[in-house]
């Protein structure tokens, strides 16, 4: 190898040994096998770190010899290290909207997980999955809400318990058994203004009931319940925190939640009028979701008086609706559903792609928004075939 | 760099050629002097010039230019090498994976058939080369499975295994070849496939989980060797020294791998520093190299760092490196500063400020949020299809996933911008939505039209077309006025999602209010209807309704001043190929290929370069499908089949994949789809199904029209392996029989794999495949996935009433579903389902055996080949009357069913079966059994039955295996 040019100096041993002398003052940590980060809602992520316990106080973790709390409010998620295959492959499906799935293989990989800390979480996600798949079945969000039940009772000092509380009421809702689910919401609405939880939980609390209200044709109260979330959402949007994103979600649904009482109704001419209220309110956060529901009223007005001049007014709505919505929820997702739905309705008055476009819109809203109710909606419409 | 490492001498020129692909491929001693001078200068136009294409057209000219043997391998060896450069630059991972997956067959082949120890040695080191790439690739796909498709994880081991392993073999021979080699330059390549059989098996290790505990011990062991050997103070050692530190870190053992990243930046640091100084003699390459290697393991060391949130360690280690690229890189104009960005390796130094920028935006803290952004964003812009780019997209999507309050709308266009040209609509809609609302008012007039138009042509993109007429009426009425040329475009964009939306809804008068607000929108930005607008739109409206003769002339009469023109000149091209008229479109696409040769466009004509390129593009495009027609074929241009013109026809579709698929690519699927049907045509049927591949992740409408051309052709492979196997079994010969058994399983196989592929894909799978595809399971004896393809056949065909279909239903499918039924062994139901069916269809004969089946039972062999009674309901005796008294009529019908005719024979097995277990209670049937034996074996024992093929030695067996009972 004498072509190589030769330093005189190096040598292999001292080139290992030379590392103390670096100058970077390593901490010593990088030898830690486990090394989860914890997400924050403000963006920064805590890396390297073990989480090592939960309390409803907050999440308790381990760097080396330094050992800390972070509040619950701050914790948007947490990336887990060395995480059995199930968790991975339970996270996926959850991320598709194929919960049912989810729900099995977050159960596995409770089963599987080493970790104490990880096997509570993978009993949370598991009852997390379990409440969202249930969205069709009485049996299944039975079953969800005694295993929510179930995970509360043994993990009372959790720093999930509020969602498990407002998962617990959603199950209930699902399951028909509307007047538990509004005690179990009660007490969430109440537990996070006693014991000082972050303001988002009241806001979520009193929109599940709204639903829950909608659900036993309560229609009065619903929409008390509804203008209470949004009033709830608006009240605390005014201290910033890393809720903000969704207490303004909250503030929009609690407004389209009003709205959609009197669909629930079936007073579809007050529904569309409410809703065109909402888009010409002059705030721009409205605008898309005033559009999507005005599109939804004026398809049910359509169906109701099977005049076809109504599809296509529900179409022009709907379609204002899906180029204005900027923050990409509910209203894009109902918007396409709908469009979707139209097309059904006036295929032989368009061209003959009217199904396969149909089919596209559900596939779209299946494939872009997973989590949106109106994902399940679409499903159902796709399986028709 | 220093000036004085800016001269280059020869030996420090061999020093960094390990660096390169060329470090492990010696030139070839010259057989040709011409040959070997052409296959060098365009091997450098490659190499070191990257002209990818012109290199490619070059190799086409040599394969004709030389044609011997020993030539055309060196010449063949050399496009692989160009493939491999060309799929490295490739930003579709499907593309890439199919481009490297080729260079490695293609080398592989190359190997086993040239006897050159020159070339052979080049392929060698190309193999290594692919190898070392492919694999990176599959483990960066690895990565992305373990967080997202756990499922995937094994199938892309057991890959990775297999290509890793054969790189280390292609090592090992290479060491081989050279290890008595004491020319200097020989020794570095013996050295160089040395470390790189370390690194294969380390990567090796990194993709496999379960088989880490012992590779990186292997690994580190090679390159440990290899130091010793070497000298752990060359260049070469300290290169093996970095190799052992990420051996230790994939290994896990963190500490270690930190201390010796450490130990080699400081190393690197000193020599550098006492080169400077004169206290070390060391070539100004070599001072490069190790420049640019110290980045490379500081990147690294970041990672590291940066995964065990070591923030003070990362901090310290980025202030080090800022300075060490203060010291040794190139100093600023007039003694400022230099740009970190510039002074640094444009890849590992961008890697190693990317990792700070992870550390950056980890921090929360809005100011270095923004820097990071920033910095990221600049790497983003210098690295458009390379890793690095690849690397910085990446984090500038984790950070605005994660600090949305922080983005402007201009960085939110460009995320929109990337997933419009990544062709993923929805999201740029999503993206394009947020940017809008984002945007400030400085912003909303530089690029506020530009997202409209973007948005407005995802939803159009994707047949979304009131929401595009809508959105681009919004995006002219908002900002229109600050760009009039783009807002005539984004108007003449608008006037086609418009005239979409009427076909779609048939012109409906409910929607007059839109079309009007649009119509007004075109008429007040789309400019001055001028002739040549109008006779662009003409030309254009007459191809579309065929009438291509009338399109020339429109095409024709446009004026060189219009800004489609030269898009016109070649439509005018596509109207002669429409027409029939191969010879004038070619020459109308030469003409116009001289024309703008003398017609440079100025730089700052964007849009013209771009149309300049959609028109060469398209031309190019248009030949290579004649080229296809002239060779394939066209029934409507009457245009015969030529098979001579099969290469020419390939080499074209591949000319205009390489060069042109990224520019028209709404035209890849039928290259692709043409691509597949030649080599399926001539039997090529691997490279088919690897097209197949690629054109149903693009297109699986096209996909699904060659899978049936490919599925015709495993069809006839399959024919032509049954009568192989026949005539292997009716000459007795056993090995040859086996060999012929088990290439027809493999072609079954492979033949009922496409067919499934095609039935899950394609809307309304043809019947023939179906009933084809149905009939090959059967004979893989694979019942369910009989059952499945049967059923798949009923729900699409089931209640088809055209005569030949329903026959084909009735006399093939349905009985199948009972047949898969009663072979899964689910008799009772079985036979309850076979009675329903034969009392609607009293003249379905093949019902009456499948009963009688059900009731009797039949005869097999299982896997291991031992014989196995199925009892069936166990009712022999009602077996044998359904059959002997219903079923014979048609079982020995005449004349269809020949004496001594394999239906004939199965008629007397299925008979004999039945009255042979009768038997056993019954004297008479034993004696029916006697008798029935007796006319199946005369006159000539079974020998005529042997014949028969398969079935029939199947059917030959079972007797000799069922001897009757001795009087």
């Amino acid at each position: 190898m004498q072509s190589h040019p030769k330093t005189s100096t190096m040598n292999l041993h001292r080139l290992v040994a030379g590392a103390a002398a670096f100058g970077i003052a390593l901490s010593g940590l990088h030898a830690q096998k486990i090394a989860d980060t914890v997400v924050k809602k403000d963006g920064s992520r805590e890396r390297g770190v073990e989480v090592t316990a939960f309390t409803l106080t907050g999440i308790k973790t381990k760097k080396g010899a330094e050992e800390r709390e972070i509040p619950p409010h701050q914790v948007a998620d947490i990336e887990w290290s060395d995480l059995p295959e199930t968790f991975v492959s339970g996270r996926t499906a959850m991320a598709r909207g194929d919960f049912d799935s989810a729900r099995q293989l977050f159960g596995e990989a409770a089963n599987q997980a080493t970790r104490p800390v990880l096997k509570t979480e993978a009993k949370f996600l598991q009852c997390r999955a379990a409440v969202a798949s249930a969205a069709t079945s009485k049996q299944a969000a039975a079953d969800a809400a005694g295993a929510t039940r179930a995970w509360l009772s043994e993990s009372a000092d959790n720093w999930r318990v509020p969602e498990g509380m407002l998962l617990l009421g959603r199950a209930l809702r699902l399951a028909g058994t509307g007047a538990d689910a509004e005690t179990a919401l009660k007490e969430l609405d109440d537990r996070a203004s006693r014991d000082g939880w972050s303001p988002v939980w009241a806001a979520r609390a009193k929109f599940e009931l709204a639903l829950a209200q909608v659900d036993q044709n309560k229609g009065g109260d619903a929409r008390s319940s509804f203008q209470s979330a949004s009033s709830a959402a608006d009240l605390a949007l005014g201290t910033p925190s890393g809720d903000d994103a969704e207490l303004k979600q909250i503030k929009i649904q609690g407004r389209v939640g009003e709205g959609e009482t009197f669909l629930a109704e079936k007073d579809f001419g007050r529904a569309a009028e409410f809703f065109r209220g909402l888009a010409n309110s002059g705030q721009a956060e409205l605008v898309a979701a005033g559009r999507a529901g005005e599109g939804e009223a004026r398809y049910q007005m359509a169906v109701a008086s099977k005049n076809l001049d109504e599809f296509r007014a529900a179409q022009i709505a709907l379609a204002h609706a899906s180029v204005l919505d900027h923050t990409s929820g509910e209203a894009s997702a109902k918007a396409n559903y709908y469009l979707g739905m139209c097309l059904l309705a006036l295929a032989g008055r368009d061209d003959d792609s009217s199904k396969a476009r149909a089919n596209a819109y559900f596939t779209l809203v299946i494939k872009a928004y997973p989590t949106s109710r109106w994902a399940v909606a679409a499903k159902a419409e796709l399986a028709k075939g | 760099m220093t000036a004085s490492r800016c001269q280059s001498t020869k030996s420090s020129q061999i020093a960094l050629l390990f660096l390169t692909v060329s470090a492990l491929s010696p030139l070839s001693f010259a057989q040709s002097a011409k040959a070997d001078r052409e296959i060098a200068f365009v091997r450098g136009l490659a190499r070191e010039f990257r002209f990818l294409s012109l290199a490619q057209a070059e190799i086409g000219r040599l394969e004709q230019a030389f044609k011997d043997g020993s030539t055309q391998d060196k010449i063949q060896q050399l496009g692989i090498e160009v493939s491999l450069m060309t799929a490295k630059l490739k930003s579709d991972r499907n593309e890439q994976r199919a481009a490297y997956k080729q260079a490695l067959d293609k080398t592989k082949e190359l190997l086993e058939r040239s006897s050159d120890p020159a070339v052979v040695g080049e392929a060698r080191g190309t193999l290594a080369d692919a190898v070392q790439e492919f694999g990176q690739f599959l483990n960066e796909e690895l990565d992305e499975a373990r967080n997202t498709a756990p499922e995937r994880v094994k199938e892309l081991e057991d890959e990775a295994a297999a290509t890793f392993k054969s790189g280390a073999e292609a090592c090992d021979k290479v060491m081989e070849s050279l290890a008595a080699e004491k020319d200097p330059e020989k020794k570095l390549q013996h050295g160089l496939a040395w470390l790189r059989k370390g690194v294969l098996t380390r990567e090796h290790a990194r993709a496999v989980k379960g088989e880490r505990e012992f590779l990186i011990p292997r690994a580190i062991t090679i390159l440990e060797d290899l130091i010793l050997e070497v000298g752990e103070e060359t260049a070469l050692g300290l290169r093996g020294l970095f190799e052992v530190a990420q051996c230790r870190e994939v290994g896990g053992d963190l500490k270690d791998a930190i201390d010796t990243y450490q130990g080699t930046v400081k190393q690197i640091s000193t020599a550098l520093k006492d080169a400077q100084e004169g206290r070390l003699q060391m070539g100004a390459d070599t001072q490069e190299f190790l420049f640019n290697m110290a980045q490379e393991v500081a990147a690294k060391l970041a990672d590291v760092l940066f995964k065990q949130g070591d923030v003070a360690g990362g901090t310290e280690l980025f202030v080090m490196m800022r300075q060490f690229l203060a010291d040794n890189g190139e100093q600023g104009e007039k003694g400022q500063k230099a740009d970190d960005l510039e002074v640094c390796d444009p890849r590992w130094g961008h890697m190693l400020f990317l990792a700070e920028c992870r550390f950056l935006a980890d921090s929360g803290d809005p100011a270095k949020v923004t820097k990071a952004l920033e910095v990221a964003q600049k790497i983003n812009d210098r690295h458009p299809y390379d890793f690095v780019g690849v690397r910085a997209k990446a984090v500038l999507r984790d950070i605005l996933s994660a600090q949305q309050k922080l983005i402007s709308g201009k960085l939110l266009f460009e995320v929109g911008k990337g997933e419009f040209q990544n062709k993923n609509y929805e999201e740029a809609v999503k993206g394009l939505r947020k940017a809008i609302a984002a945007m400030s008012p400085t912003e909303q007039k530089e690029i506020g039209l530009d997202a409209w138009d973007m948005l407005g042509k995802s939803y159009g993109l994707s047949d979304r077309f009131l929401e595009a007429v809508i959105a681009l009426k919004e995006g002219l009425a908002r900002h229109g006025g600050a760009d009039k040329t783009k807002a005539e475009a984004m108007a003449d964009v608008l006037d086609k999602a418009l005239s979409n939306l009427k076909r779609q809804t048939k012109n409906d008068t409910a929607l007059s209010a839109i079309y009007d607000e649009a119509t007004s929108a075109v008429l007040a930005w789309g400019g001055s209807a001028t002739g040549d607008k109008k006779l662009f739109k003409d030309g254009a409206q007459f191809f579309q309704e065929r009438k291509f003769q009338e399109a020339a002339e429109a095409y024709g009469k446009i004026t060189t001043e219009f800004l489609q023109y030269e898009v016109a000149q070649v439509r005018i091209g596509r109207c002669h190929q429409a027409l029939g008229d191969f010879t004038k479109a070619r020459q109308t696409f030469a003409d116009y290929r001289a024309w703008a040769a003398g017609k440079a466009i100025e730089d700052n004509r964007k849009d013209k370069q771009q149309l300049r390129q959609s028109a060469m593009t398209e031309a190019a495009f248009s030949e290579a499908v004649m080229g296809y027609y002239e060779a394939y074929g066209n029934t409507e241009l009457k245009l015969q089949k030529d098979l001579t013109k099969y290469p020419a026809a390939m080499a074209a579709l591949n000319a205009y994949r390489t060069n042109h698929a990224k520019d028209g690519d709404l035209s890849l699927p039928i290259i692709l789809d043409f691509l597949g049907r030649l080599h399926a045509d001539q039997g090529q049927m691997d490279q088919a199904d690897q097209i197949y591949a690629e054109l149903k992740k693009v297109d699986a409408a096209t996909a699904s029209r060659l899978a049936t051309e490919m599925f015709r052709q495993h069809l006839n492979i399959v024919g032509n392996l049954e009568k192989e196997q026949t005539a292997a079994l009716a000459g007795g010969d056993k090995t040859a029989a086996e060999a012929a058994t088990r290439a027809l399983e493999d072609a079954r196989k492979k033949l009922t794999a496409l067919g499934l592929d095609y039935a899950a894909n394609s809307p309304k799978p043809q019947l023939g495949v179906l009933v084809n595809t149905m009939n090959s399971f059967e004979q893989l004896a694979d019942w369910k996935k009989v059952d499945e393809v049967a059923q798949k056949a009923l729900q699409l065909y089931g209640n088809e009433t055209e005569a030949k279909t329903k026959e084909v239903m009735d006399l093939s499918v349905r009985p199948k579903i009972g047949e898969a039924m009663l072979r899964q062994k689910q008799f009772t139901q079985a036979h309850e389902m076979l009675v329903a069916a034969e009392k609607a269809n009293p003249n379905q004969w093949e019902l009456k055996r499948l009963i009688a089946l059900a009731l009797g039972g039949w005869f097999e062999f299982d896997e291991r080949g031992a014989a196995v009674r199925v009892p069936g309901l166990d009712k022999p005796t009602e077996a044998y009357q359904k059959y002997w008294v219903e079923y014979k009529q048609w079982g020995l019908r005449q004349p269809d069913v020949r004496k001594f005719s394999i239906e004939w024979y199965r008629f007397h097995w299925e008979a004999y079966w039945f009255a042979l277990q009768a038997g056993a209670k019954d004297p008479k049937a034993k004696e029916n059994a006697q008798t029935l034996f007796r006319i199946a074996k005369s006159t000539d024992n079974f020998a005529s039955l042997k014949k028969l093929g398969a079935e029939g030695n199947q059917l030959a067996r079972f007797f000799d295996q069922n001897k009757p009972p001795v009087k």
